[in-house]
């Protein structure tokens, strides 16, 4: 299946369901609605927005589609905003004479527009509804204007129309439907050739949709598929004759992926909800399945629910839990087939266009063992906070302060390709979290007040997880140790281990200090650790001494013992470099030996003294 | 024999899907047009024609992601013929960093393909009593057999050079994730140039590896 063949098919199967919108028709923001009596008057304009006074939202209503404006004079029908509708606009009066001309020049020629148009359409009609719209047309004038109320809030607003006595909009009387229909039929339609997306042929479809709710392309919305500029055409076709889609394919998935990208709700804090998107940076991640309950295990897997959560999600938490405990599909949600396909589509903005990063479509069985997979490659002991791990806690450590902005672009769909198919983590993953671990500095959360860690436990997880998947591809020798592993003789390994204690020994001689050896010392401590090392080593019989003078010799011995433990598995020198997969060994001792001290299960009381605040 | 089977691999392939063709997505296999640009990469003349019967597809489909800066403009042709009429080159430039898209590419990495093709020929190649498919089908099989070639085939786009070896003996066995009936909707078959370069499609079915390529004439593939 292909992008647009999926989103057609999930457009047939909302249709079926009665939850598509219809041909010709789309959501639609509108802001204001005029009530017209049947003679054509206007008796009133009632605000439509909802929210409170300082945000108030239009309301999403189902209206015929507003053409595609770009920079010429199309009118919509029924409803626009009310530089089309009424003939007013804000007319910025700063600027030049004769451009205050030409504003007030296109006024008018929208006004007209958007007269002409109702004229055409509804002057055979009979229907009370339509033919008082078109009385208010004719006798309207943009100078009784300042007369209504809400004159300033509705300038530049969505406005559309209502006949007296009735609930409804006048575009969504079977009258205006009609009309609509056959101006569309009327229309020269473009010529019919085969779609490539059903195979059947049709007429073709010049513009494609504007995909709106993509975070970072244009507001107008961006397109799928779009041909804007010359360099994108071939054989001299125009627009979208370089690809022959269907009106009505190009509708289907135009719809479809809209109404993927659109909120269901808001939550308790009042964010909204999207049930079918997630954000990784910034790129959109939109998700779907052929069946709806298919959908929400999917969704599961991409945004982790959290602990306190209403009992229908509690399900799905524990047929997750279950799965992550190794039970099959199959036997933790019986009532799923496990064949049922899943959609992800990675999708990135760039201006007037939307770039696919990723497309992957597999079946449920196979979707969830890879996200089963890449959880259980991140496994390390001690475990993360937060288990399994949300994707953009992930990404957010590779990027410099942890903001979301500076995630390395490219890096988010290769990272989500990655985790969908199976294959190894981009190379690029290892290198970038092992930068960050060098770069950064231990720092505090202004908002939480926690510790944002050098060697944080995600990263950390996430250099097992390259290692990991590495070393079951083949591509690697050597295994990764879940737990800290005192047997293994990984150099590097063990040189993390041997730091961290060094570190430990120093603070405990010093005390609390402002800058430990891990500020200073350890991107060159895993780079190139012979030439740190031995200079470290010959501080630690200083801390040593003064560890025995100031706290004891039990203490002091103790550590002594458990350096020389660590320094028995290595062979010979120390290594001049290491390279990145070793560093990323030498930052997992490092973690599996610190949280030794941080258990004080297996070290002397005496350590607890000089209890480390500066670490936590 | 009445074919060629040719073995090409490379590092990478982008056979840009007509929809996505502006933020480039690849098909997931060749398509029978790249398969033919490559075999007249090797060897063609006028006379013939190169028709694909079969593709079969070696490794494993990995996709990657890529990004480069390209132009959003053509020089238009008449701004060319208009300088060669006044003999002069003014003016006629593009400024190549005033008019930068930046554009996406989602291609295919490591990929291996053994095309199945046969020859068939042209109206010219008929009208001429001394051409034959033999002759031509031995012409290209010598050539791929020395790696000769008039210009370097590439796997969709210019840019992405491939290998190529003629083909002895049996097909290697193709990668395990390839192995059952794979459905990969409407792909693109080719242009009929006889009808004003119109696009042509069919259903590509993917059978442990092997897609059959119908004829462009093929009732089955419409329109």
């Amino acid at each position: 299946m292909t992008i647009l063949q999926a989103l057609a098919a999930r457009y047939e199967r909302l249709a079926a369901e009665g939850l598509a919108p219809i041909p010709g028709f789309a959501p639609a923001q509108i802001s204001f609605t005029l009530v017209i009596n049947k003679d054509g008057v206007l008796v009133a304009v009632q605000d439509e927005r909802n929210g409170d006074a300082k945000r108030r939202r239009p309301r999403v209503t189902i209206a015929p589609q507003a053409p595609k404006r770009t920079v010429g004079v199309a009118s919509g029908a029924f409803w626009d905003k009310t530089s089309y509708v009424l003939g007013r606009t804000v007319l910025d009066a700063t600027v030049s004479p004769a451009r205050q001309e030409r504003d007030a020049d296109r006024l008018a020629r929208e006004h007209a527009a958007f007269r002409e148009r109702h004229e055409t359409l509804l002057s055979a009609s009979h229907d009370e509804g339509c033919q008082a719209l078109l009385r208010f047309l004719q006798n309207w004038t943009p100078a009784a204007y300042d007369a209504l109320d809400h004159a300033e809030a509705m300038l530049d607003q969505n406005v559309a129309f209502r006949l007296e006595g009735h609930a409804s909009f006048i575009h969504d009387r079977p009258a205006a439907r009609a009309a609509l229909l056959a101006e569309a039929a009327a229309k020269d339609a473009g010529a019919s050739a085969m779609c490539l997306v059903t195979g059947q042929t049709g007429p073709v479809a010049r513009l494609h949709p504007s995909i709106k709710g993509v975070p970072g392309a244009q507001s107008s919305g961006a397109a799928l598929v779009s041909f804007n500029l010359d360099a994108f055409t071939s054989y001299g076709h125009a627009q979208g004759d370089n690809a022959p889609v269907s009106e009505a394919a190009a509708f289907a998935y135009g719809n479809a992926l809209n109404a993927l990208l659109t909120p269901s709700g808001t939550d308790a804090n009042g964010r909204p909800i999207y049930p079918n998107r997630v954000m990784l940076g910034g790129t959109t991640v939109v998700f779907w399945a052929e069946t709806g309950p298919a959908e929400a295990l999917a969704s599961a897997f991409f945004a982790p629910i959290p602990a306190n959560e209403a009992t229908e999600t509690k399900l799905l938490r524990d047929t997750l839990q279950q799965m992550q405990n190794g039970t099959p599909l199959r036997q933790a949600a019986p009532e799923l087939d496990p064949a049922t396909r899943v959609y992800v589509l990675g999708l990135s903005p760039n201006a007037a266009r939307l770039s696919v990063r990723f497309w992957v479509e597999q079946s449920l069985e196979s979707f969830t063992a890879n996200f089963l997979q890449h959880w259980d490659d991140l496994r390390i002991e001690p475990m993360p906070d937060f288990w399994p791990p949300p994707l953009w806690a992930l990404l957010y450590e590779l990027a410099a302060q942890r903001k979301a902005e500076n995630v390395p672009q490219h890096l988010e769909g290769e990272f989500m390709r990655a985790i969908l198919t199976g294959l190894p983590y981009p190379r690029s993953l290892l290198a970038q979290t092992v930068l960050r671990i060098r770069a950064d500095q231990d720092r505090q959360d202004p908002k939480s007040g926690r510790t944002l860690e050098k060697v944080s436990d995600l990263r950390v997880a996430l250099l097992k997880a390259c290692l990991a998947r590495l070393h079951r591809k083949g591509l690697i020798p050597e295994d990764v140790p879940v737990s800290l592993d005192p047997t293994s003789l990984n150099a590097a390994y063990r040189l993390g281990r041997m730091f961290s204690v060094l570190e430990r020994l120093q603070g405990a001689a010093l005390g609390q200090r402002n800058a430990t050896i891990r500020d200073r010392f350890y991107a060159s401590a895993s780079a190139t650790p012979a030439q740190v090392f031995p200079s470290l080593l010959r501080n630690a019989r200083n801390h040593s001494k003064t560890i025995r003078s100031r706290v004891g010799a039990g203490l002091a011995e103790w550590f002594e013992d458990h350096l020389a433990d660590i320094a028995s598995g290595l062979e010979g020198a120390f290594p001049k470099t290491l390279p990145l997969e070793e560093q990323g060994r030498f930052a997992l001792g490092y973690y599996h030996q610190r949280d030794v001290f941080r258990r004080k299960k297996d070290v002397p009381v005496e350590l607890d003294t000089d209890d480390s605040t500066n670490e936590e | 024999m009445n074919g060629i089977r040719l073995h090409v691999w490379g590092q990478r392939a982008l056979f840009s899907r007509p929809e996505m063709k502006v933020e480039r997505v690849s098909y997931d296999v060749i398509t029978p047009s790249a398969a033919r640009g490559v075999l007249e990469a090797i060897h063609w003349k006028p006379a013939m024609v190169w028709r694909i019967t079969r593709l079969r597809v070696l490794k494993q489909i990995r996709f990657e992601s890529i990004r480069r800066n390209e132009i959003g403009s053509k020089i238009p042709a008449t701004k060319i013929a208009s300088a060669m009429r006044a003999g002069t080159t003014e003016g006629l430039a593009l400024h190549v960093d005033e008019d930068r898209q930046q554009r996406a590419a989602t291609l295919l990495r490591d990929v291996a393909y053994i095309i199945e093709a046969r020859v068939e020929l042209s109206a010219e190649g008929r009208a001429s009593p001394t051409e034959s498919v033999a002759k031509h089908l031995d012409m290209a099989r010598r050539r791929a057999a020395k790696g000769q070639c008039f210009h370097r085939p590439y796997l969709g786009s210019r840019e992405f050079a491939c290998d190529f070896e003629l083909l002895e003996g049996d097909p290697p066995p193709p990668h395990n994730s390839l192995l059952g009936d794979r459905d990969l909707g409407w792909m693109a078959l080719d242009f009929d140039f006889t009808a004003n370069a119109a696009p042509r499609f069919f259903r590509a079915m993917m059978r442990d590896g092997v897609i059959d390529v119908p004829e462009l004439t093929d009732p089955e593939i419409v329109a």
